[in-house]
Parts: C-alpha cells; structure tokens; sequence
C-alpha cells in the first residue's frame, strides 16, 4: 500500500512527455499482439525444455527479435524512472542545447541497458534451465534472487548512486560529452539496483509478464522516492511497520 | 489568550525567562537518553551521530532509537523545513513549560524567547550574555562544546556575527513559498519528499539565509577538520539542538516566517504571493514518512504543515510580541523599477499591472569547472551564453518600459551555486559578483550576492549518500540591475567567495559548478 501511496506521488509530478511515452508502452504490450515483448526464445519452448533446447533455438532471427522485446520493456518502464535525471540535464543546459543533451543522456543510458539486456535474458533462460518444470517455478526462483538482491547493502548501494546528479558542463564539446557520460554512468548504477527485478520479469512469459513488470515499475518507483541513505541489510526494503519495532516503553 | 514568545534582546532585567530555561534544561539533562522528552532525545530528534555525540561524551554506548522513528526528523533543503521547526518548538516548549510548572514549581506560562539578531545593529548580533558564560542562575544556557571539544577555544568571546551573516531583508522579498530548481528556490523551499537533509535540493531562502549561516557562525570550528567534533555544536545538524541556543535562534526563524505571511499583497497579485502553499501535497505531506513528537507525558503525536498553520489554534497557542506592529511595506517592485531609472508614475502603473506566475528559469550562462575554496578569496569567471547580457539589459530599459504598450517586467538573475561539497561543516563565505579588484568587500554592499554556509554539507558530500553535495541559489537581480544601469553588463561576470574567517578555507571545499538563470516574470 505505502509502494502504491509513493509510486502515485512520484507519477503525479512526472513531465507528460514520459507519462505519454510510458503510456503508449503500455498500450503496445496488452493491444499489440503481434509484438512479443518477451522473448521469443523464452516464450516460444515449451516450458520444462532443458536448457539446450533453449540454446539450440536460439539464433540470429531471435536475438533480434528478443533486443526488440526487451527495448520496448525498456521504453515502458523506464521514463517515469529517468524523471528526476532527465530534469536535471534539461534545467543545466542551455534552451539551444536542451534537446542535444537529453537525447545524449538517453543514448548513454539506452545503450548500457541494452548491453545489459543480453546476460538479463541468458540469465532468465539459465533459470528456466536449472528450475524445469512449469513457469512458476522460475518465477518463484527469480523471486527469490531478486530478494535476496533487495535486502542486500549493495541495492542501497546502488540505488544511492541513482540520485547522483553531477555538475555539467554549460558549454562546448564538454557539454555534450558530460551528458552522454551522466546517461551512460546513471544507467550502469541502475541496471545494478534494478537487475533481479528485471530478471524476475523476464522469468515470465504473458500476462504475468506484464503483471510483473507493472509491479516491478511500482516498486522501482517507490524505492526511489526516498533520500539516499547508508547501506546495510535490509535498508533497501520497505520499512517495517512501527508495532513491528523494537518499542520502549515510555512513561 | 495565546502566550507571547519575546526578544531575548529585550527582556526587562528583572525577568526570569532564562533563568527558568536554564532550570529546565538541568533537569532534561538529568534524564537518560531512553527517556523521549529528555534534551539528549530532543537533541537527536534533530538528528544524532552515535560516533559524534560519543566524541563529546553525551552519550557512553550506542542507544537503542525509540519506536515511532522519533529521532532523525529535521528537515532540510525541502517546503517542510518551516512547518517541521515549528511543530518541533512547539513540543520542545510544551515539554519545558511542563518541567518548569510542575517540577520546579516555576511559572505555568512560560513561552521560548527569540533571538532577533538581524534588526538592532552589532549589539544585536552577540551572542546574548546569559549563554555566553556559565555564570550565576542562568549557567546551564553555556555549553562549552559549543566551540567543539573546547580544546581549541574560539576566537571571539562572546561570539558577534557579522552583519551578511544575518542579513534578512532580501530574503523577506522572495514572492513565492515554493521554489524551483533553477530559478528562486522560494521563501520556504522545494517540493521534496520527506527530506533529512541528505539529498540535493537548495537551501529554501530563508533556510539559506539568515538560518544556515548563524548556524555556522555560532558554531564555528576548524574548517580543515573533518572531525565533527572539532565544528562545535551549532555547526553540525547532528548536534546543533544539544546548544541551547539552537532553539532562540529557531524561534526566530518561525518569527520570520509570520512576519513574511504579514506582508500584504497588491489586489493584482496572485494568490500565492506571500501565502503558504495551498497544494494537498504539503499540507497533509510528507507521504513517506510521518512526523512525530512526544508529548510531556511521553506519549507521541503525529502531525503535518495543515496542523502547525495557526499559531494562535489550541494545540499550538502562542503569538509573537512584534505581531502588532503594521505589516511590513511590501511594494519592492515599484522601488525596483524606480532604481531602474523608470519614472514613479510609469513604475506605479507597471507595478499595479496583474502578474502572470513566473516562468521556469532557464540557463544563460555558467563557470568553466569547479571551483575550489582553498583561498581567503577565490574567484571564478562566469560566462553568458552569446547575446544574453544584451538581453538583460534590453529587459531593463527604460525606454522599452515607458513607451510599450504593455510592458514587460524586467526578468529576475539567479546565481546557483551547484553541487557544493566539503569533509566540514564550518565553512562560511560571503559571495560577491562583480566585486572591483582588490576592493574591501565590506565596502561593496551593490556586489554582495549571500552567504554559503557548509551546513549540512558534509553529510549531502558522504559517499554514504548521494554523494552529489548541496545545492545553493542567490537572486543577483539587484546586481544585474545595477550594471544595467550602468552600462556594465558584459557576457563575463566575476564571481567572488570570500572566507568569513581568514584561513577558514579548506582544498576540500568545492563548488562542482556556478551557473546563472534568468526567470521571466
């Protein structure tokens, strides 16, 4: 509840832009059947298949198709993620050199993601593979990397570093490389906070695909609201309830 | 009647206020840190750091925080700094008017006085003797880590401020509450979530001035140190509430706030000029995190900006004693057109004009790189972006604004100052634009921009955090109109910080960026 409380805040200041370019992601996974945003590697063999199966079907043709797939998981999730980033490039930037300096910081963060969605998806058929039997169980498997991942001081590690926001240049060839490299370097610490999420939802195929990239982006949203703060166990995950701490008694 | 919280400045000698302070904080000092209305709770309500607060001896070993999340409160760089201090005094009062009436047997109305240092010239700016010295009924008022360890001491005693310290009257001109990024940050601040000060929004004006350099200024310390306990009390947000005099000094910070809500708009300015925020989101925020007080029985209480609104209300009962006096003139525009070279008449029609809100402020101009405060004075060179200082001072002719049919007002110049990091506290600098060389600083109140505290600075500087240092805004239009009135306007401006201390410079102090905007009114 308190995910949906502060994931709905963080939606209520987001620039139309990326609420649109989120939207129309959504509109395209649950209206466009022809497009498989899961890749078809994944949804196309039978589950239970051992893992040379998925090895053996896979080829040029799938590569491509499971690239595709997961850009558009990217497009769909990421912009009400890259708010608070893509503000900060657009206000530091000169209005004749705004729109250069965003598409620079997307490209940097696009690309690293994209890089990243090739040991997401291998490690997604890996689970199938180890895990077997129905899809189920690689979700569940999934969900357990992703909270143990979660609980981990390295998520609040990571997820510090995606509130950075570093001083750019105003002008010059520094300008331009300043914000390719801030795309590049915030998707690089994103894609450590958000890997296992990432892989939970690649571990399933229809609608619960959808279903838990929708809670993935929730919860992603959610964690991000608050201010950095020091990394332990369990500092990333959601706060427990006051009659669930230690209380002392007052007088 | 609602109690009245007075001038500590202006308290008749025959007046007990202080000496019941100091009665009270002996006694919350006497209580254990377990216990939520003794001053070390109160004290870490604020903020604790278990290492720092063991380094001055306040506390042996690492205490368990009470249920509730009572401690690490404060806000900072966020629209709920005012509305969190306030409900913070007012449960620090109640706790001490408890102790003072029913343990000590004293006065059952006793309210927090203020410190009201920037009105009264020099005398106004020391220190008030009652906290200076531990003498006689009021010693439990002077705490020696005030200077940090004491093994340093500090140079002034008592301590004076300097008067760009506390420097308040640009601050009482910010038209709006809320801020943005990039143009004013607004008299109360951002929008942000609940925000401990950890992140790196900007300083709101009036956090950024008066409070975070008095802060600094009582606090002081060794600016090269990264040792907490080398900064004194008042320096560091962890300890800051553990100095009695922390709690003047916020009174006087809510006192501005009502006397800035006292300023009356023009019929044809917007609603929210000089108005708190109307928006759900601050009223009844923050929405990740409650804020919490204890009660002088020791139970606790949530509340929000929507409860701390009206002094005068039951649950907060109190005024302050300057609150008859006439508001304060608010006309500032007609005057600026006025400098401007603009006849009155003219002025007084553009001014009378209905305004639309400002615009979002957008970049003209910025520094080559970072600046490091290693110097007594540092200078950086700012660059506008091609054919922006020309536009600044078309926006400030004369001839435009008289003879359009419907003029413009001319835009308002920010400097920010972005990305500010440091391993201290203690640093505090006056910053200057366009300052002639070799110039004394104080001789040149048209250059002077603000002061930058390290307040807070070196935890939004952690790596334990975002790492990306604070933020910082100073509206430079009085400047900017200067040198338009004086042909002056270049696409290069010199951008000053002087130390407030000579050597309180440190090669760790940093400035990740200086940037000008312009805002369209």
């Amino acid at each position: 509840v308190r995910a949906l409380r502060l994931a709905r805040h963080a939606l209520k200041q987001l620039p139309a832009p990326l609420l649109g370019v989120s939207l129309a992601g959504w509109l395209l996974l649950t209206l466009a059947q022809a497009v498989s945003t899961v890749p078809v590697c994944i949804s196309g063999a039978a589950p239970g298949a051992d893992f040379d199966t998925y090895v053996a079907a896979f080829g040029i043709a799938q590569l491509a198709a499971a690239m595709t797939g997961f850009g558009i998981m990217l497009i769909t999730m990421m912009p009400p993620l890259m708010s608070g980033p893509l503000l900060h490039v657009w206000r530091r930037s000169l209005t004749r050199r705004r729109l250069r300096a965003v598409l620079l910081f997307i490209a940097g963060f696009g690309l690293v993601w994209l890089m990243a969605g090739v040991p997401l998806m291998t490690m997604s058929i890996v689970i199938r593979g180890i895990v077997g039997g129905s899809e189920w169980c690689a979700i569940a498997f999934a969900l357990a990397i992703a909270l143990l991942w979660q609980a981990s001081p390295l998520k609040q590690i990571t997820l510090n570093r995606c509130h950075r926001r570093p001083p750019l240049a105003a002008f010059g060839l520094a300008a331009e490389t300043d914000a390719l490299r801030y795309g590049a370097d915030l998707g690089l610490w994103c894609v450590g906070a958000c890997w296992a999420t990432m892989t939970l939802a690649l571990s399933a195929s229809g609608l619960a695909h959808v279903m838990l990239m929708m809670a993935v982006t929730i919860m992603s949203l959610a964690e991000r609201v608050p201010a950095p703060q020091a990394a332990h166990w369990g500092a990333a995950l959601p706060a427990l309830p006051d009659d669930l701490r230690p209380a002392w008694t007052t007088r | 009647m609602p109690l009245v919280r007075r001038d500590v400045l202006k308290l008749p000698k025959t007046d007990k206020t202080l000496e019941w302070y100091s009665k009270a904080v002996d006694v919350l000092k006497a209580e254990p840190i377990t216990d939520v209305t003794s001053w070390w709770s109160l004290g870490a309500m604020h903020g604790i750091d278990v290492d720092v607060w063991k380094g001055f001896h306040f506390i042996k070993s690492t205490p368990t925080p009470p249920s509730g999340s009572l401690w690490k409160q404060c806000q900072h760089q966020t629209w709920y700094f005012l509305p969190w201090h306030r409900g913070y005094l007012v449960a620090f009062e109640r706790i001490l008017r408890d102790v003072i009436a029913n343990k000590l047997k004293g006065p059952k109305d006793w309210t927090l006085p203020y410190w009201d240092y920037s009105d009264g010239g020099a005398a106004a700016r020391q220190l008030p003797a009652a906290f200076a010295k531990a003498t006689g009924t009021t010693k439990g008022l002077f705490v020696p880590q005030r200077y940090g360890t004491g093994t340093k001491g500090h140079p002034q005693s008592p301590i004076k401020m300097d008067s760009r310290v506390v420097a308040v009257d640009r601050t009482m001109t910010q038209r709006f509450f809320e801020g943005s990024n990039t143009g004013s940050p607004g008299f109360g601040g951002l929008k942000t979530p609940f925000s401990h000060g950890d992140d790196h929004s900007p300083f709101g004006v009036l956090e950024g001035q008066p409070h975070g350099p008095v802060h600094v200024a009582l606090g002081g310390g060794d600016t090269n140190s990264s040792n907490p306990t080398d900064w004194g009390l008042m320096t560091n947000p962890d300890t800051a509430a553990l100095d009695p005099i922390f709690w003047l000094h916020h009174a006087n910070i809510d006192r501005l706030w009502g006397k800035w809500l006292r300023q009356k708009r023009k019929p044809t300015d917007p609603s929210d000029v000089f108005a708190n925020p109307t928006d759900t989101d601050w009223l009844d925020g923050p929405q990740d995190r409650q804020f919490v007080m204890p009660r002088p029985d020791g139970t606790t209480y949530h509340f929000t900006a929507r409860d701390v609104l009206d002094t005068k209300a039951p649950a907060l009962d109190y005024i302050y004693d300057d609150e008859s006096a006439p508001p304060p003139s608010a006309d500032h525009l007609e005057a600026r057109l006025e400098s401007l070279g603009v006849p009155k008449r003219t002025a007084t029609t553009i001014a009378g004009a209905p305004m639309a809100p400002p615009k979002p402020a957008e970049l003209i101009g910025g520094s080559a790189g970072p600046v490091v405060l290693n110097k007594d004075v540092v200078e950086t060179r700012v660059r506008l972006d091609s054919g922006q200082s020309r536009q600044l001072s078309a926006a400030r002719s004369v001839q435009a604004m008289t003879e359009s049919v419907a003029p413009k007002v001319p835009d308002r110049v920010y400097l920010n100052l972005e990305n500010v990091r440091s391993k201290s506290d203690a640093g505090l600098f006056y910053v200057y634009v366009n300052l002639p060389a070799n110039a004394d600083p104080e001789k040149h109140p048209e250059c002077f921009a603000g002061t930058l505290s390290m307040f807070g600075v070196s935890k939004a500087t952690a790596q334990s955090g975002s790492g990306n240092g604070l933020n910082a805004s100073f509206d430079i239009t009085p400047i900017v109109d200067k040198l338009s009135t004086q042909n002056a306007l270049s696409d290069d401006l010199s951008v000053k910080l002087v130390a407030a201390k000579p050597g309180g410079t440190s090669p760790d102090i940093s400035i990740g960026h200086v940037r000008i905007y312009r805002q369209d009114q």
